[in-house]
């Protein structure tokens, strides 16, 4: 156990990236496509979340990066969209905030409970099902928000927010097919 | 390479909408296009209309399969979407079932560490999620512990649970077998070991796997059953949780899986997961009360198990086997199992070949040296060990 955490990069961590790609490609889950930017570095994945059906988002396919750390799975991955998105807990550049991804041990937010955060026992799979409930719900959580200008417009005006919302999604069906 | 001559045939797996599911061969020189083609021939879904996503890329037309680098057997996502020019995706129907998510839960008394059980943290769930009501999953069925295994759900609460010292000091206070263990038992529920079991996704499912070897229809049925034979099983591998182990306490769990499970089952139709309180405090069952919960057998929890005299032999049964655990720490070795190690590590060994561990001897002394954890026999193996 001791020994993942000391050196940087050991092959473990590969092997458990390299497992779970191996699974998602014979297995993949409902609702998300995911590989590698290159297939030789097994740092970097490619997503693509499928819009949730009955949401705002459906019918929209949302590109996104995971970058993997290499002191994962101790320390959690980071993932940011590409395709643009305007939702409370999503940063303007597109990185992903909720509480699983944030590192164990500290609390910056000052209000998550440490089995909130990130744990090793997550996943590719965990965290894009995660992502997937956070676009799926019906109101966004507006606690901490990552995007502070989303956040007021949920509050203050959700109708303009849940039109720039599906404008979004079908930019993003657009850019994906033409 | 596969230019040369003629070019292999994939065989692609078609996962659409509506549980559609397809097995398409190919040559790996088509285009994506012609894959659509295969697709719409064995479905009523017309190529225009097919959206192919393939390891986070959207497949493109034009493209030949090679340039995905699509291998034998994987999965394409396919999505239908609205003709291609056509108007907004909302008016299709739904394209494919949506995620459910647990609901969460308030707990009932904020002072009780075990309230945190039914609070934001997530374990709410366990009160009212039954994951396999809504996958028709029969509670009885001896694949549905292994599927829950694979929940992150279950493996998150479950390692967030061991890893809270309170609910720990909760559970050990609020059972006389385990408190009279004294501090011997806290070090085992804290023990990296231990905590590696209960949140490591192989462990248990090696241990599921053995305990319903041992205990045909028996444990496997009751989520319970299994998991206390495994208590068991960690400290002295061979011994997984056998009836008649040298600790007393533990052929309880034996007796108890089948009486309780029909009793309990009528809870998850009721929907009575919204039962006040979902787990009682101070129950001693609390840890069979939860994988019932979750094994869709209580939905009421605590209720369910509280009218049930099997219940309570269950926990014991359960609890028996960590204290299996905590005894194989200190006591002499349970008898030795006499199969030869190819046979006992199968799964193991099956399980390090897929992840490209190829040295077939290496691997079976890797896991002779770490007591069968895939885990840690591949930090032995990455370490030099077993050559």
């Amino acid at each position: 156990m001791a020994s993942s955490s000391s050196a940087t990069g050991t092959p473990s961590n590969t092997l458990l990236l390299r497992r779970q790609l191996t699974e998602l490609m014979k297995h993949p889950v409902e609702g998300f496509s995911a590989g590698l930017v290159d297939e030789n570095n097994l740092y970097e994945w490619e997503v693509m979340i499928i819009g949730p059906p009955d949401t705002l988002y459906e019918g929209g396919f949302f590109r996104a990066r995971l970058s993997f750390p290499p002191e994962f799975p101790i320390q959690p991955p980071t993932m940011r969209f590409i395709t643009p998105m305007w939702h409370p807990n999503i940063y303007a550049d597109g990185k992903v905030c909720i509480s699983i991804l944030h590192p164990p041990g500290e609390d910056q937010y000052g209000y998550e409970d440490s089995g909130e955060r990130w744990l090793p026992v997550h996943t590719v799979e965990s965290i894009l099902l995660s992502v997937i409930s956070l676009l799926s719900s019906d109101k966004p959580n507006l606690d901490s928000p990552a995007n502070v200008d989303a956040a007021k417009e949920v509050r203050e005006d959700f109708a303009t927010y849940k039109k720039k919302v599906r404008h979004l999604v079908r930019m993003s069906a657009e850019a994906t097919f033409d | 390479m596969s230019s040369e001559s003629a070019s292999p045939e994939l065989q692609i797996n078609i996962k659409g909408p509506n549980e559609l599911k397809l097995q398409i061969n190919i040559a790996s020189d088509k285009t994506v296009r012609e894959l659509k083609e295969a697709v719409a021939a064995k479905s009523d879904v017309e190529a225009d209309r097919q959206r192919l996503i393939y390891s986070g890329r959207v497949l493109k037309d034009d493209d030949p399969l090679t340039n995905y680098k699509i291998q034998s057997g994987h999965t394409i996502h396919m999505v239908k979407s609205a003709a291609r020019s056509g108007a907004s995706a909302s008016t299709s129907p739904a394209q494919s079932t949506p995620q459910h998510l647990p609901s969460m839960q308030a707990g009932q008394n904020p002072h009780d560490p075990l309230t945190q059980l039914n609070s934001h943290l997530g374990y709410g769930a366990l009160a009212g999620f039954n994951p396999f009501q809504e996958m028709g999953l029969n509670p009885n069925d001896p694949n549905m512990l292994q599927t829950m295994m694979s929940s992150p759900q279950f493996l998150q609460q479950m390692s967030a649970t061991m890893s809270n010292p309170q609910v720990l000091d909760q559970i050990i206070a609020s059972n006389p077998q385990l408190a009279a263990m004294g501090p011997h038992i806290r070090e085992v529920f804290q023990s990296e070991r231990f905590r590696e079991m209960i949140s490591n996704p192989e462990s248990l499912r090696t241990m599921l796997q053995m305990a319903s070897m041992f205990n045909p229809g028996g444990a496997a049925a009751n989520p319970f059953g299994g998991l206390g034979g495994l208590g068991g099983a960690q400290p002295s591998f061979p011994a997984p949780g056998v009836p008649g182990q040298p600790n007393t306490s533990n052929p309880t769990n034996t007796t108890s899986t089948n009486p309780t499970s029909p009793t309990t089952a009528p809870g998850a139709s009721a929907g009575a997961g919204a039962a006040p309180g979902g787990l009682p405090p101070f129950d001693p069952n609390l840890l069979q009360n939860m994988l019932q919960a979750m094994g869709g057998g209580a939905g009421a929890g605590g209720a369910g198990a509280a009218v049930n005299p099997f219940a309570a032999l269950g926990g014991l049964g359960a609890l028996g086997g960590l204290g299996g655990l905590g005894g194989g720490l200190g006591s002499p070795p349970a008898p030795a199992d006499t199969r030869p190690p190819e046979e006992r590590f199968q799964t193991q060994l099956q399980q390090l070949q897929e992840m490209g561990f190829t040295n077939a001897s290496q691997n079976i002394r890797a896991l002779l040296a770490t007591g069968g954890n895939v885990h840690s026999a591949i930090e032995y193996i990455l370490s030099g060990g077993g050559l």
